[in-house]
């Protein structure tokens, strides 16, 4: 285990004026989560990032998401203790901890603070498709546990982020929407239990349009990414901004959020700030946020190298929005339909990847060495002629980080990039 | 990758199906537990288990297939991929394989493998939600329009209906084995053989191997079969004995398993043949068991009802392939000691290589204080 780069030196590598706004802003919002369930009784929905949001917005539920909550964890450089805590408790280590470091924060008796508190009580954990370690948490804290299946696509539509914001009926399949649609109304009927009052559809269609602005701004960041002359913004934060704003998605606050996000990576673009200026290679990242070690990213700049592209910009411009709000909840079901799949699964992904590594300019690839479908992803890059770096690691679990390994992993791909240029 | 076993009763159902196919049968290969038998042979098709084959993977499947794959999903893959499954006129894949559904057309659509049949995606979802109950209508009518061309005849309602009272007889007969396990009759070593015996269809051909095994069972004393009375619980679904036998060897009965093709799985739930599709779906909806799909808590129940009924405790055997047990494991045991019943814990490689002997030496140690 190795804990790469401290607090500070991470605090040093922050560009934008936002990603300081979040931070306050995260730290705020989970803190008054925190005190309102604790000290007024308020209710609160644990999801992961799959579920349909929109629903616990529009009734006014506020969300917390558990792979959010394990990034936090491991951002803050306790997720190898946590990881050991629930080796120790049983829970072996080959199973996932990208979305399971609450469990052993939680399951944790001794009397040392829990990262920004600990999870407080939720009145209802669901899941897309329901994850074991949410039981888990369920089985704590003695509420229910709601799982949302999503159908198998058995004819793979190509190119599918051209058509999907708007032809979404067709590129989904009716019977496909009116599958999920049916499991929404038992979301949604749990949630009205814990709202206490009934979900008004206009609301839900204001919330999906406000989704789908916040997209745009998104759409705007990585415009202007793709068409600068070098790269104006860290990738870290960039997942910061998407992921911590996705996850608030449907509020008015995101989407002004994302619009001042979009708005200072323009003006650095305009102002020629170049996060390298000295930029040879241009890396796209593909897998998880790699929460644990976020500077990652920014620690090989001196060699010329940026990261100009990652799963999660490109995944909000290209698979959240769904225009035609007139029915929003088969809009909403049609967002959920064939979400996970077409980020990682073949066909989808890996045509998905070349694509948009030719907008980004992408000289190289590094791949998460986690979850099914990289490998077919992999091939699809080389053989368009883009190397694959694998980074064998787990994006959350410190325990599987070695700065010296991966550094050496890195210095061999720069060099076999340096040759794939010549 | 090793431990594999290549000799133990049941392994792949390959050569099988190949027989079959030879033998003038349109064969129809199936992953999955929700996957309706009866549909399949309605229409004039053999159904037959797509098992894992004896070797690790390798080509196509060894570079393209992550070890995300449970072990059994890659071996599948592998099987398949290299042509073992050519003779069948289609793969039938149920839902919760949907990655090795994914994977397996893409290496078709890439002409990775060339020998791979078909695959068709049967998207019943397993569970009670009434929510989902014309969604899981709709896909057994899908299938049915799917299969209906590579048939030997039309599907007419009373085709289905003789053919589900064919496999009903089946599952009589695996309640029958069952009770004489109850009575000891039967070790658990001996009734998961008869028990893989389902993955071969078609019905008539179950029915005449679980009739044998009757027989064999009923010719046995009462108390015949010794040992510590357990119940095991592996995070890999089964295709052979040997985890069975190899329990037997260290002085335990298995007196219940958490498998799909477990006596619970398959016997109890018998659906009239005259309630069509609907049946059919609602059958495999809420009783096709599976380990990856929720709410878990049939299945919990189910242990916890029969773990204190009749066994000295339960033994949880989690491969190193686990993704999904493990997380179960530390709650069913606090569950289980709060009931005052014991529990072990252990890993394996396979769970169809079965013990190693230090482990067998470790619980008969074990089950010796059970006793």
């Amino acid at each position: 285990m190795d804990t790469g780069t401290t607090r500070e030196s991470h605090r040093a590598l922050t560009q934008l004026q936002v990603t300081h706004e979040l931070r306050e802003h995260q730290r705020a919002w989970f803190a008054e989560v925190r005190r309102s369930v604790i000290e007024d009784g308020a209710k609160y929905v644990l999801a992961d990032g799959c579920t349909p949001h929109e629903i616990f917005v529009a009734l006014d539920l506020p969300v917390v998401v558990d792979v959010w909550y394990s990034g936090l964890v491991a951002a803050r450089r306790e997720s190898a203790k946590y990881s050991q805590l629930m080796t120790d408790l049983g829970y072996h280590d080959g199973l996932s901890r990208y979305q399971s470091l609450g469990v052993g924060v939680m399951l944790d008796q001794s009397d040392a603070p829990k990262p920004w508190g600990g999870l407080p009580a939720p009145a209802l954990i669901v899941g897309c498709p329901p994850d074991p370690s949410q039981e888990v948490l369920a089985a704590h804290f003695g509420v229910p546990c709601l799982g949302v299946e999503a159908p198998v696509h058995s004819r793979p539509d190509h190119r599918w982020w051209e058509h999907t914001a708007r032809d979404w009926e067709r590129g989904e399949g009716s019977e496909r929407i009116d599958m999920l649609v049916a499991q929404f109304h038992d979301v949604i009927a749990a949630a009205e239990r814990i709202a206490g009052r009934r979900l008004d559809i206009d609301r839900l269609r204001a919330v999906m349009e406000l989704v789908n602005e916040q997209q745009e701004a998104f759409s705007a960041v990585r415009r202007t990414i793709c068409e600068s002359e070098k790269l104006p913004v860290r990738l870290g934060e960039v997942l910061t901004q998407v992921m911590a704003t996705q996850w608030h998605r449907g509020t008015p606050w995101a989407v002004e959020h994302c619009r001042k996000f979009s708005a200072e990576v323009a003006d650095r673009a305009e102002r020629r700030l170049w996060v390298c200026p000295d930029e040879r290679f241009r890396m796209m990242y593909i897998g998880e946020g790699l929460w644990q070690q976020i500077d990652f990213f920014a620690e090989f700049e001196e060699a010329g190298v940026v990261f100009p592209r990652s799963n999660y910009l490109s995944f909000a411009v290209d698979a959240y929005p769904r225009y035609g709000l007139e029915d929003p909840l088969r809009a909403l079901a049609a967002r959920y339909a064939t979400f996970n799949a077409r980020m990682h699964l073949p066909p989808w992904a890996g045509e998905w990847a070349v694509w948009d590594a030719q907008k980004h300019r992408i000289d190289g690839a590094i791949l998460l060495e986690r979850g099914a479908g990289r490998n077919f992803i992999a091939r699809e890059l080389e053989s368009s002629g883009i190397p694959v770096m694998r980074l064998p690691v787990d994006p959350v679990d410190g325990r599987t980080w070695s700065t010296q390994r991966i550094r050496g992993l890195m210095e061999e791909f720069i060099q076999r990039l340096e040759r794939h240029a010549a | 990758m090793t431990g594999w076993p290549t000799t133990s009763t049941g392994t792949g159902t390959a050569a099988h199906g190949r027989d079959s196919a030879d033998a003038g049968a349109r064969v129809v290969g199936y992953v999955g537990t929700t996957v309706p038998v009866e549909l399949i042979e309605a229409c004039g098709l053999t159904p037959i288990a797509v098992s894992p084959e004896g070797a690790p993977p390798t080509g196509p499947t060894a570079e393209l297939f992550e070890e995300e794959f449970p072990l059994e999903q890659r071996l599948i893959a592998d099987a398949v991929a290299h042509g073992s499954w050519s003779f069948a006129e289609c793969l039938v894949i149920d839902h919760s394989h949907s990655d090795l559904f994914y994977n397996l057309r893409e290496l078709r659509r890439q002409h990775i493998a060339d020998g791979l049949p078909p695959v068709i995606a049967f998207d019943l979802i397993a569970t009670a939600q009434p929510s989902l109950g014309e969604f899981n209508q709709t896909e057994v009518a899908h299938l049915s329009e799917a299969l209906a061309p590579l048939g030997v005849r039309e599907l007419p309602p009373e085709g289905l209906q003789a053919v589900t009272e064919c496999w009903n007889r089946a599952r009589r007969v695996v309640e029958q084995l069952d009770a004489l396990r109850r009575e000891r009759r039967l070790a658990g070593s001996g009734l998961f053989s008869a028990l893989l015996q389902w993955r071969i269809g078609p019905a008539a051909r179950v029915n005449a191997a679980l009739q044998q095994a009757l027989e064999r069972a009923s010719a046995a004393p009462p108390g015949s079969a010794d040992g510590v009375p357990i119940i095991v619980v592996a995070s890999d679904r089964l295709h052979t004995a040997r985890l069975h036998e190899t329990i037997e060897l260290a002085g335990g009965f298995v007196a219940g398993e958490d498998d799909p093709l477990a006596p619970q799985a398959l016997a109890p739930r018998q659906l009239g043949g005259a309630g069509g599709f609907s049946a059919l779906a609602d059958r495999y909806a809420r009783y096709g068991a599976t380990r990856t799909m929720h709410p878990f808590g049939q299945r919990n129940a189910w242990l916890l009802e029969g773990a204190s009924r009749e066994v000295c405790g339960v033994v949880f055997v989690v491969s190193g392939h686990d993704r999904r047990l493990g997380w179960d494991v530390p709650r069913l045991r606090a569950e289980l000691a709060a009931r005052q019943i014991r529990s072990t814990v252990i890993s394996v490689e396979s769970c169809d290589s079965g013990l190693q002997p230090v482990q067998i030496d470790t619980l008969q140690a074990e089950l010796d204080q059970w006793r």
